[in-house]
């Protein structure tokens, strides 16, 4: 009997200016059902086959969308940030890695996070690793660690304390 | 190595040699420019033979106490806090006379009852004024940078009072106190220390243009916050960056002199030193 194997993966990455990147890959395929009863291994080396080719296709696409903004002038690029809309059509503040390029955070926000964590008693690690894909405030650029500290004044210190 | 030599009979401290050569500096800071250049002895007796100050101004004090509660406030609201009470800023203002060692010199006019009043009346102002609210992100609070920017010398070292970054450009400020509103020559004097700093941090948001302003508190009786704005002038900033290599040069070559002035020698923090130094 066949059976249907679905397997898809998305990514978002941050830009500059509350922008954001993502893409999706979803893929569908049918696998001999007794390969779940008798060779599980075989099984899963199909189902990282196709989650390794979803990766891939997401990293290209994300890769090729960058390179396009990355070739437009200053002002159209700002334009972008500024709209905060993409090729992809994502926008807005949203949860995902971001760009790490540009000049890294001065000290006085890399004190001004720590501090606001701090006083929300947060993970911070654990919310940078989340947010910027980095564990400690110093690796953000300067562009994303106004971010940071927009995005942490944001949170409530309750339900924060929580999740984090 | 450049040393000096004191008269033992008059000077029970060990004659104070130059504890580094001028040269073993990795940086240069625009206020030991500013001190070269106000008076290369005192340049000497501060950045190589390392002296202590055997007495710091009061009036110096005082402007480094305001400063400490204006980093205050600005830190505060880097961190998302509201704006601090003028109590808490002259709580840091304290802390400030308190981080002093050295004997504070006070002029006849002056006492520290006197100058916490002044200093309540300039921080009040400071709260109410817009300057104290800038739009944009605040991206640095005394921040320290440090940067190759003229080649050949040493890194120049600054610290750079508020940097903040609006939708349109970047802008530099320093805060400063003074007896009275600035003078044009005050203001050039001031702009270049600026333009040293914008090649520091020009590259925070190289996309924008970068603004450089001063706000200034002044003492006087009807306190005011007088705002002066410029742009970094190419040209200056060259002459500036001849003017440090020069200066540099000067100082690799020990070339230490007093530099006596009334204005000057009145609150200069090595009197003593300088009265016996052999020449």
């Amino acid at each position: 009997m066949p059976l249907k194997v679905s397997v898809g993966l998305s990514k978002k990455i941050g830009q500059p200016d509350y922008g954001s990147l993502g893409a999706s890959c979803h893929v569908e395929y049918e696998a001999d059902s007794v390969l779940l009863f008798q060779d599980l291994e075989a099984f899963h080396r199909q189902v990282k086959a196709a989650f390794t080719a979803c990766k891939q296709a997401v990293s290209d696409e994300l890769y090729r969308h960058q390179n396009g903004e990355l070739q437009q002038s200053p002002d159209q690029a700002q334009q972008n940030n500024h709209n905060g809309q993409h090729a992809n059509g994502a926008n807005g503040r949203t949860n995902g890695q971001r760009r790490q390029t540009g000049r890294k955070a001065t000290a006085s926000q890399v004190r001004a996070i720590n501090s606001i964590a701090d006083r929300l008693q947060l993970d911070l690690a654990k919310w940078l690793h989340e947010k910027f894909g980095i564990n400690v405030p110093a690796e953000l650029t300067i562009s994303d660690a106004s971010h940071a500290i927009d995005e942490l004044k944001a949170l409530p210190a309750t339900t924060n304390g929580g999740r984090y | 190595m450049t040393s000096l030599i004191f008269e033992p009979a008059t000077e029970a401290r060990p004659p104070p040699l130059a504890t580094a050569s001028p040269q073993d500096r990795n940086y240069i800071s625009f206020s030991a420019i500013r001190s070269y250049q106000t008076c290369p002895l005192q340049y000497f007796f501060r950045y190589v033979a390392g002296l202590p100050k055997e007495t710091v101004s009061a009036s110096l004090v005082f402007g480094s106490a305001i400063h400490n509660a204006v980093e205050h406030h600005f830190r505060r609201l880097l961190e998302g806090q509201p704006a601090p009470p003028v109590e808490e800023l002259m709580a840091r203002y304290r802390e400030g006379w308190q981080d002093q060692s050295a004997p504070v010199r006070f002029s006849k006019d002056e006492g520290t009852g006197t100058l916490d009043g002044l200093a309540e009346r300039m921080l009040r102002t400071f709260a109410a004024n817009d300057l104290a609210r800038p739009s944009g992100h605040i991206l640095g609070v005394e921040e320290t940078l440090r940067g190759s920017i003229i080649p050949g010398l040493p890194d120049v070292l600054g610290r750079i009072d508020l940097i903040v970054e609006t939708p349109d450009e970047l802008v530099i400020s320093d805060w400063k106190t003074s007896r009275a509103r600035y003078s044009q020559d005050q203001v050039e004097d001031s702009t270049e220390q600026l333009l040293l700093y914008a090649e520091l941090a020009k590259d925070f948001a190289p996309r924008k243009k970068i603004r450089l302003e001063f706000a200034v508190l002044t003492k006087t009786k009807e306190i005011q916050v007088e705002r002066y704005s410029a742009a970094p002038d190419p040209l200056r900033i060259d002459r500036t960056k001849r003017v440090v290599e020069r200066v540099w040069k000067a100082i690799e070559g020990e070339v230490f002199y007093p530099a006596p002035s009334t204005m000057n020698c009145s609150g200069c923090p090595y009197r003593d030193p300088c009265r016996k130094w052999p020449g």
